[in-house]
Protein backbone atom coordinates (compact mmCIF):
# COMPACT_ATOMS: atom_id res chain seq x y z
CA UNK A 1 0.00 0.00 0.00
CA UNK A 2 1.46 3.74 -1.22
CA UNK A 3 1.81 6.32 0.93
CA UNK A 4 -0.85 8.07 -0.65
CA UNK A 5 -3.59 5.23 0.40
CA UNK A 6 -2.36 5.57 3.60
CA UNK A 7 -3.21 9.10 3.80
CA UNK A 8 -6.78 8.66 4.23
CA UNK A 9 -6.47 5.77 6.87
CA UNK A 10 -4.36 7.91 9.03
CA UNK A 11 -7.33 10.58 8.95
CA UNK A 12 -9.46 7.77 10.83
CA UNK A 13 -6.31 7.16 12.68
CA UNK A 14 -6.15 10.09 14.79
CA UNK A 15 -10.16 9.29 15.51
CA UNK A 16 -9.45 6.23 16.26
CA UNK A 17 -12.08 4.94 13.58
CA UNK A 18 -9.82 2.55 11.99
CA UNK A 19 -10.11 -1.47 12.53
CA UNK A 20 -7.68 -2.92 14.81
CA UNK A 21 -6.15 -4.62 11.88
CA UNK A 22 -5.68 -0.95 9.89
CA UNK A 23 -5.09 0.32 12.87
CA UNK A 24 -2.07 -1.77 13.01
CA UNK A 25 -0.69 -1.77 9.68
CA UNK A 26 -1.39 2.43 9.39
CA UNK A 27 1.34 2.82 12.62
CA UNK A 28 3.52 -0.04 10.82
CA UNK A 29 3.78 2.11 7.90
CA UNK A 30 4.21 5.37 10.14
CA UNK A 31 6.80 3.98 12.73
CA UNK A 32 9.04 4.11 8.55
CA UNK A 33 7.85 6.33 7.07
CA UNK A 34 8.35 9.79 7.61
CA UNK A 35 6.45 11.64 5.48
CA UNK A 36 2.94 10.05 6.68
CA UNK A 37 4.40 10.58 10.30
CA UNK A 38 4.47 14.10 9.28
CA UNK A 39 0.66 14.52 7.81
CA UNK A 40 0.17 12.34 11.40
CA UNK A 41 1.32 14.83 13.06
CA UNK A 42 -0.12 17.92 11.42
CA UNK A 43 -3.60 15.62 11.80
CA UNK A 44 -3.50 15.12 15.33
CA UNK A 45 -2.63 19.30 15.66
CA UNK A 46 -5.61 20.00 13.67
CA UNK A 47 -7.77 17.49 15.85
CA UNK A 48 -6.55 18.54 18.99
CA UNK A 49 -7.84 22.47 17.98
CA UNK A 50 -11.13 20.76 17.52
CA UNK A 51 -11.62 18.81 20.27
CA UNK A 52 -10.43 22.13 22.22
CA UNK A 53 -13.24 24.42 20.83
CA UNK A 54 -15.90 21.43 21.35
CA UNK A 55 -15.16 20.63 24.53
CA UNK A 56 -15.31 24.70 25.44
CA UNK A 57 -18.61 25.13 27.10
CA UNK A 58 -21.34 26.80 24.84
CA UNK A 59 -24.04 28.60 26.99
CA UNK A 60 -27.33 27.17 25.78
CA UNK A 61 -29.89 29.19 28.10
CA UNK A 62 -33.98 29.83 27.89
CA UNK A 63 -36.86 28.07 28.58
CA UNK A 64 -37.66 24.28 27.35
CA UNK A 65 -39.60 25.04 24.27
CA UNK A 66 -42.22 22.94 24.87
CA UNK A 67 -44.70 25.17 26.13
CA UNK A 68 -44.09 27.65 23.16
CA UNK A 69 -44.79 24.21 21.06
CA UNK A 70 -47.76 22.81 22.31
CA UNK A 71 -49.21 26.04 21.56
CA UNK A 72 -48.22 25.37 18.09
CA UNK A 73 -48.95 22.01 17.36
CA UNK A 74 -52.40 19.74 17.63
CA UNK A 75 -53.35 16.22 16.63
CA UNK A 76 -55.03 17.22 13.99
CA UNK A 77 -51.72 18.57 11.92
CA UNK A 78 -50.78 15.16 12.63
CA UNK A 79 -51.44 13.38 9.08
CA UNK A 80 -52.24 9.67 9.91
CA UNK A 81 -50.67 6.74 8.47
CA UNK A 82 -51.28 5.61 5.09
CA UNK A 83 -52.93 2.23 5.35
CA UNK A 84 -54.98 0.20 2.66
CA UNK A 85 -53.01 0.76 -0.45
CA UNK A 86 -49.56 0.51 -0.08
CA UNK A 87 -47.28 2.38 -2.50
CA UNK A 88 -46.22 -1.27 -4.11
CA UNK A 89 -49.51 -2.39 -4.89
CA UNK A 90 -49.54 -0.51 -8.39
CA UNK A 91 -46.32 -2.46 -9.46
CA UNK A 92 -47.68 -5.73 -8.07
CA UNK A 93 -50.96 -4.91 -9.93
CA UNK A 94 -49.02 -4.30 -13.18
CA UNK A 95 -46.57 -7.62 -12.88
CA UNK A 96 -49.45 -9.73 -12.15
CA UNK A 97 -51.23 -8.31 -15.39
CA UNK A 98 -47.89 -9.12 -17.24
CA UNK A 99 -47.98 -12.96 -15.77
CA UNK A 100 -51.37 -12.81 -16.85
CA UNK A 101 -50.53 -11.75 -20.24
CA UNK A 102 -47.33 -14.42 -20.37
CA UNK A 103 -49.60 -17.31 -19.35
CA UNK A 104 -52.39 -16.27 -21.74
CA UNK A 105 -49.80 -15.98 -24.52
CA UNK A 106 -48.00 -19.19 -23.32
CA UNK A 107 -51.39 -21.12 -23.30
CA UNK A 108 -51.91 -20.65 -27.34
CA UNK A 109 -52.94 -24.00 -29.44
CA UNK A 110 -49.58 -25.22 -31.07
CA UNK A 111 -51.21 -26.80 -34.09
CA UNK A 112 -48.23 -28.66 -36.28
CA UNK A 113 -45.00 -27.61 -34.52
CA UNK A 114 -46.32 -23.75 -35.01
CA UNK A 115 -48.20 -21.28 -32.97
CA UNK A 116 -51.87 -20.76 -34.85
CA UNK A 117 -51.81 -17.44 -36.13
CA UNK A 118 -54.61 -14.74 -35.72
CA UNK A 119 -57.72 -16.19 -33.74
CA UNK A 120 -57.50 -19.33 -31.72
CA UNK A 121 -61.31 -18.82 -30.83
CA UNK A 122 -63.88 -21.28 -32.85
CA UNK A 123 -65.34 -19.25 -35.42
CA UNK A 124 -68.49 -21.34 -35.11
CA UNK A 125 -68.59 -20.25 -31.18
CA UNK A 126 -71.67 -17.95 -30.65
CA UNK A 127 -73.08 -19.34 -33.78
CA UNK A 128 -76.04 -20.96 -31.71
CA UNK A 129 -76.08 -18.71 -28.98
CA UNK A 130 -78.90 -18.02 -26.97
CA UNK A 131 -79.10 -14.98 -24.93
CA UNK A 132 -80.83 -15.39 -21.44
CA UNK A 133 -83.77 -13.51 -20.66
CA UNK A 134 -83.46 -13.34 -17.49
CA UNK A 135 -79.89 -11.72 -15.75
CA UNK A 136 -80.39 -13.84 -12.89
CA UNK A 137 -79.24 -17.07 -15.22
CA UNK A 138 -75.68 -15.29 -15.58
CA UNK A 139 -73.22 -16.18 -12.84
CA UNK A 140 -72.39 -13.21 -10.73
CA UNK A 141 -68.73 -13.23 -11.60
CA UNK A 142 -68.25 -9.87 -8.95
CA UNK A 143 -68.98 -12.14 -6.28
CA UNK A 144 -66.54 -14.94 -7.47
CA UNK A 145 -63.48 -15.34 -4.37
CA UNK A 146 -60.27 -14.05 -5.78
CA UNK A 147 -57.84 -16.60 -6.15
CA UNK A 148 -54.66 -16.30 -4.65
CA UNK A 149 -51.40 -15.03 -6.53
CA UNK A 150 -48.27 -15.62 -5.21
CA UNK A 151 -45.09 -14.74 -7.47
CA UNK A 152 -41.71 -14.24 -6.86
CA UNK A 153 -40.23 -10.80 -5.82
CA UNK A 154 -37.77 -10.78 -7.53
CA UNK A 155 -39.17 -11.03 -10.88
CA UNK A 156 -40.08 -7.48 -10.99
CA UNK A 157 -36.90 -5.64 -12.74
CA UNK A 158 -38.84 -2.42 -11.61
CA UNK A 159 -38.39 -3.45 -8.29
CA UNK A 160 -35.45 -5.34 -7.95
CA UNK A 161 -31.63 -4.03 -7.04
CA UNK A 162 -30.04 -3.49 -10.00
CA UNK A 163 -26.85 -4.54 -8.41
CA UNK A 164 -28.28 -7.94 -7.28
CA UNK A 165 -28.23 -9.36 -10.49
CA UNK A 166 -24.46 -8.34 -10.87
CA UNK A 167 -22.32 -10.88 -10.05
CA UNK A 168 -20.20 -10.14 -6.59
CA UNK A 169 -17.41 -9.37 -7.70
CA UNK A 170 -19.23 -5.60 -9.27
CA UNK A 171 -21.19 -5.37 -6.10
CA UNK A 172 -20.43 -2.27 -3.91
CA UNK A 173 -22.72 -3.07 -1.16
CA UNK A 174 -20.68 -0.99 1.77
CA UNK A 175 -20.32 2.26 0.09
CA UNK A 176 -22.83 4.67 -1.30
CA UNK A 177 -22.60 5.21 -5.45
CA UNK A 178 -19.45 7.36 -6.49
CA UNK A 179 -21.16 10.25 -7.03
CA UNK A 180 -22.48 10.13 -3.45
CA UNK A 181 -18.88 10.04 -1.97
CA UNK B 1 -48.70 7.10 35.54
CA UNK B 2 -46.03 9.73 33.70
CA UNK B 3 -43.85 11.23 36.01
CA UNK B 4 -41.20 13.91 34.27
CA UNK B 5 -38.14 13.47 36.01
CA UNK B 6 -34.46 15.02 35.24
CA UNK B 7 -31.46 12.67 34.95
CA UNK B 8 -27.66 13.53 35.29
CA UNK B 9 -26.96 14.62 31.91
CA UNK B 10 -29.94 17.26 32.68
CA UNK B 11 -32.30 16.07 29.86
CA UNK B 12 -35.43 14.94 31.12
CA UNK B 13 -37.04 11.55 31.12
CA UNK B 14 -40.29 10.23 31.09
CA UNK B 15 -41.18 7.54 33.34
CA UNK B 16 -44.09 5.39 33.59
CA UNK B 17 -44.21 3.21 36.56
CA UNK B 18 -40.29 3.88 37.01
CA UNK B 19 -39.31 2.74 33.50
CA UNK B 20 -38.04 4.95 31.12
CA UNK B 21 -40.40 5.23 28.10
CA UNK B 22 -38.30 4.50 24.62
CA UNK B 23 -38.93 6.80 21.60
CA UNK B 24 -40.44 4.41 19.88
CA UNK B 25 -43.29 4.32 22.55
CA UNK B 26 -43.36 7.96 22.50
CA UNK B 27 -43.90 8.05 18.65
CA UNK B 28 -46.60 5.98 18.99
CA UNK B 29 -48.52 7.76 21.52
CA UNK B 30 -48.16 11.14 19.21
CA UNK B 31 -49.26 8.91 16.47
CA UNK B 32 -52.38 8.00 18.61
CA UNK B 33 -53.39 11.66 19.19
CA UNK B 34 -51.68 12.05 22.40
CA UNK B 35 -50.26 15.20 22.21
CA UNK B 36 -48.40 15.03 25.37
CA UNK B 37 -46.29 12.45 24.74
CA UNK B 38 -44.52 14.74 21.98
CA UNK B 39 -43.46 17.19 24.91
CA UNK B 40 -41.35 13.88 26.59
CA UNK B 41 -39.31 13.64 22.67
CA UNK B 42 -38.77 17.49 23.12
CA UNK B 43 -37.73 17.77 26.51
CA UNK B 44 -35.53 14.80 25.70
CA UNK B 45 -33.79 16.07 22.57
CA UNK B 46 -34.02 19.98 22.79
CA UNK B 47 -30.70 20.82 24.17
CA UNK B 48 -28.72 18.88 22.00
CA UNK B 49 -30.60 20.08 18.98
CA UNK B 50 -30.28 23.46 19.97
CA UNK B 51 -26.67 23.01 20.37
CA UNK B 52 -25.76 21.02 17.21
CA UNK B 53 -27.47 23.83 15.27
CA UNK B 54 -25.45 26.52 16.98
CA UNK B 55 -22.45 24.31 15.76
CA UNK B 56 -24.05 25.53 11.80
CA UNK B 57 -25.38 29.41 12.80
CA UNK B 58 -23.32 30.35 15.28
CA UNK B 59 -26.29 31.93 17.07
CA UNK B 60 -27.99 30.87 20.44
CA UNK B 61 -31.51 32.36 19.31
CA UNK B 62 -31.78 31.60 15.93
CA UNK B 63 -30.97 27.89 16.47
CA UNK B 64 -33.48 28.15 19.30
CA UNK B 65 -35.83 29.32 16.43
CA UNK B 66 -34.67 26.60 14.55
CA UNK B 67 -34.77 23.75 16.70
CA UNK B 68 -38.44 24.87 17.50
CA UNK B 69 -38.91 25.00 13.42
CA UNK B 70 -36.90 21.39 13.49
CA UNK B 71 -39.66 20.12 16.15
CA UNK B 72 -42.95 21.85 14.38
CA UNK B 73 -41.42 19.78 10.55
CA UNK B 74 -41.02 16.58 12.51
CA UNK B 75 -44.53 16.75 14.27
CA UNK B 76 -46.20 17.34 10.95
CA UNK B 77 -44.05 14.33 9.02
CA UNK B 78 -44.60 12.08 11.59
CA UNK B 79 -46.62 9.96 9.50
CA UNK B 80 -43.36 9.32 7.14
CA UNK B 81 -41.33 8.54 9.84
CA UNK B 82 -40.40 4.35 9.75
CA UNK B 83 -40.79 3.27 13.32
CA UNK B 84 -38.41 0.89 12.64
CA UNK B 85 -35.80 3.50 12.36
CA UNK B 86 -34.58 5.20 15.57
CA UNK B 87 -36.11 8.84 16.31
CA UNK B 88 -33.14 10.93 17.05
CA UNK B 89 -31.05 10.49 14.14
CA UNK B 90 -34.08 11.38 12.28
CA UNK B 91 -34.48 14.77 13.94
CA UNK B 92 -30.77 15.72 13.99
CA UNK B 93 -31.52 14.77 9.91
CA UNK B 94 -34.35 17.34 9.86
CA UNK B 95 -32.35 19.96 12.14
CA UNK B 96 -29.19 20.04 9.66
CA UNK B 97 -30.84 20.33 6.98
CA UNK B 98 -32.89 23.40 8.09
CA UNK B 99 -29.47 24.99 9.57
CA UNK B 100 -28.05 24.38 6.28
CA UNK B 101 -31.04 25.38 4.36
CA UNK B 102 -30.88 28.75 6.44
CA UNK B 103 -27.33 28.92 5.93
CA UNK B 104 -27.62 28.73 1.86
CA UNK B 105 -30.52 31.18 2.10
CA UNK B 106 -28.57 33.42 3.46
CA UNK B 107 -25.39 33.50 1.52
CA UNK B 108 -27.78 34.22 -1.70
CA UNK B 109 -28.93 36.98 0.24
CA UNK B 110 -25.43 37.88 0.57
CA UNK B 111 -25.10 38.01 4.26
CA UNK B 112 -22.13 38.15 5.54
CA UNK B 113 -21.81 36.09 9.06
CA UNK B 114 -19.92 38.87 10.47
CA UNK B 115 -23.74 40.05 12.20
CA UNK B 116 -24.40 36.59 13.56
CA UNK B 117 -21.40 35.32 15.74
CA UNK B 118 -21.90 37.64 18.72
CA UNK B 119 -25.12 35.73 20.13
CA UNK B 120 -23.40 32.91 21.36
CA UNK B 121 -20.37 34.57 22.76
CA UNK B 122 -20.58 35.04 26.51
CA UNK B 123 -19.73 38.04 28.00
CA UNK B 124 -16.13 38.12 29.61
CA UNK B 125 -15.59 36.94 33.08
CA UNK B 126 -13.11 39.18 35.00
CA UNK B 127 -13.02 36.40 37.50
CA UNK B 128 -11.66 34.16 35.06
CA UNK B 129 -8.64 33.20 32.86
CA UNK B 130 -8.85 35.69 29.75
CA UNK B 131 -11.36 34.24 27.21
CA UNK B 132 -10.32 35.76 24.43
CA UNK B 133 -7.77 33.39 22.69
CA UNK B 134 -11.45 30.50 23.29
CA UNK B 135 -13.89 33.08 21.25
CA UNK B 136 -10.36 33.96 18.98
CA UNK B 137 -9.69 30.24 18.25
CA UNK B 138 -13.67 29.14 18.04
CA UNK B 139 -13.65 32.05 15.23
CA UNK B 140 -10.24 30.63 13.14
CA UNK B 141 -12.08 27.68 13.37
CA UNK B 142 -15.10 28.34 12.10
CA UNK B 143 -13.67 30.08 9.63
CA UNK B 144 -11.49 27.58 8.29
CA UNK B 145 -14.80 25.46 8.28
CA UNK B 146 -16.31 27.40 6.01
CA UNK B 147 -14.32 26.96 3.36
CA UNK B 148 -14.80 23.44 3.38
CA UNK B 149 -17.84 21.95 1.22
CA UNK B 150 -20.59 21.23 2.94
CA UNK B 151 -20.42 17.60 2.57
CA UNK B 152 -17.64 17.39 4.73
CA UNK B 153 -18.01 20.12 6.63
CA UNK B 154 -21.46 18.72 8.20
CA UNK B 155 -19.43 15.03 9.06
CA UNK B 156 -16.73 16.93 10.21
CA UNK B 157 -18.80 19.04 12.65
CA UNK B 158 -20.88 16.14 13.70
CA UNK B 159 -17.92 14.10 14.18
CA UNK B 160 -14.95 16.09 15.62
CA UNK B 161 -17.67 19.09 17.56
CA UNK B 162 -20.25 17.08 18.55
CA UNK B 163 -19.27 13.88 19.07
CA UNK B 164 -21.38 11.49 17.15
CA UNK B 165 -19.98 8.19 16.18
CA UNK B 166 -19.64 7.35 12.69
CA UNK B 167 -22.85 5.17 12.39
CA UNK B 168 -25.07 7.57 14.31
CA UNK B 169 -23.84 10.34 11.19
CA UNK B 170 -24.67 7.37 8.86
CA UNK B 171 -28.00 6.98 10.38
CA UNK B 172 -28.63 11.05 10.44
CA UNK B 173 -27.43 11.51 7.06
CA UNK B 174 -28.87 8.60 5.63
CA UNK B 175 -25.83 7.11 4.11
CA UNK B 176 -23.97 3.97 4.61
CA UNK B 177 -21.20 4.14 7.59
CA UNK B 178 -18.28 3.42 4.97
CA UNK B 179 -19.08 6.55 3.13
CA UNK B 180 -19.34 8.19 6.05
CA UNK B 181 -16.23 7.34 7.44
CA UNK B 182 -14.39 8.17 3.56
CA UNK B 183 -16.16 11.94 4.40
CA UNK B 184 -14.73 11.84 7.63
CA UNK B 185 -11.15 11.59 6.22
CA UNK B 186 -11.85 13.72 3.23
CA UNK B 187 -13.11 17.10 5.63
CA UNK B 188 -10.04 16.12 8.63
CA UNK B 189 -7.56 16.18 5.07
CA UNK B 190 -8.92 19.69 4.33
CA UNK B 191 -9.47 21.16 7.65
CA UNK B 192 -5.76 20.47 8.57
CA UNK B 193 -4.63 21.62 5.17
CA UNK B 194 -5.91 24.83 5.55
CA UNK B 195 -5.55 25.60 9.24
CA UNK B 196 -2.12 24.76 8.19
CA UNK B 197 -2.29 27.57 5.59
CA UNK B 198 -3.89 29.56 8.09
CA UNK B 199 -0.83 29.32 10.46
CA UNK B 200 1.66 30.22 7.80
CA UNK B 201 -0.42 33.18 6.65
CA UNK B 202 -0.64 34.31 9.98
CA UNK B 203 3.28 33.51 10.47
CA UNK B 204 4.29 35.84 7.52
CA UNK B 205 1.63 38.28 8.98
CA UNK B 206 3.88 38.21 12.33
CA UNK B 207 7.30 38.49 10.60
CA UNK B 208 6.18 41.47 8.69
CA UNK B 209 4.85 43.00 11.38
CA UNK B 210 7.42 42.32 14.04
CA UNK B 211 9.77 43.90 10.92
CA UNK B 212 10.19 47.43 11.96
CA UNK B 213 11.14 48.78 8.54
CA UNK B 214 8.61 47.28 7.32
CA UNK B 215 5.67 48.70 9.81
CA UNK B 216 7.82 51.86 8.91
CA UNK B 217 6.75 52.06 5.25
CA UNK B 218 3.12 50.82 5.90
CA UNK B 219 2.66 54.23 8.44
Amino acid sequence: MSCHDFQQKLALLVGDELEVNEAVAARRHIAQCPTCRETLQGLTDSRTVMRFVSETPTEISGESLWPRLRAQISPATLVPPRRGYPSWMPTATLAAACVALLIFVGSTPIIDGQSEPGSFVDSSFGANFDPATDVSEYRDFGNLPRTEFSMNPGFLAVNADPRSSLPQVYRRDNLDPIDEL
Amino acid sequence: MILMSKNEAGTTDLEESGVTLSDARLVEDVRRGDKDAYGGLVTRYERRLIGVILRFVHDTELSRDLAQETFLRAFERLDQFDPSRRFGPWLFRIGVNLALDYLRRRKRRGWTSLFSESASEKSPDPSSADPRHEIDLRQEVQHVLEQIPEKYRKVLILRDLENFSTSEIAAIENRKEATIRWRLAEARTRFQKLWEKRNLDQDVVDTFLGDEEFTDELS
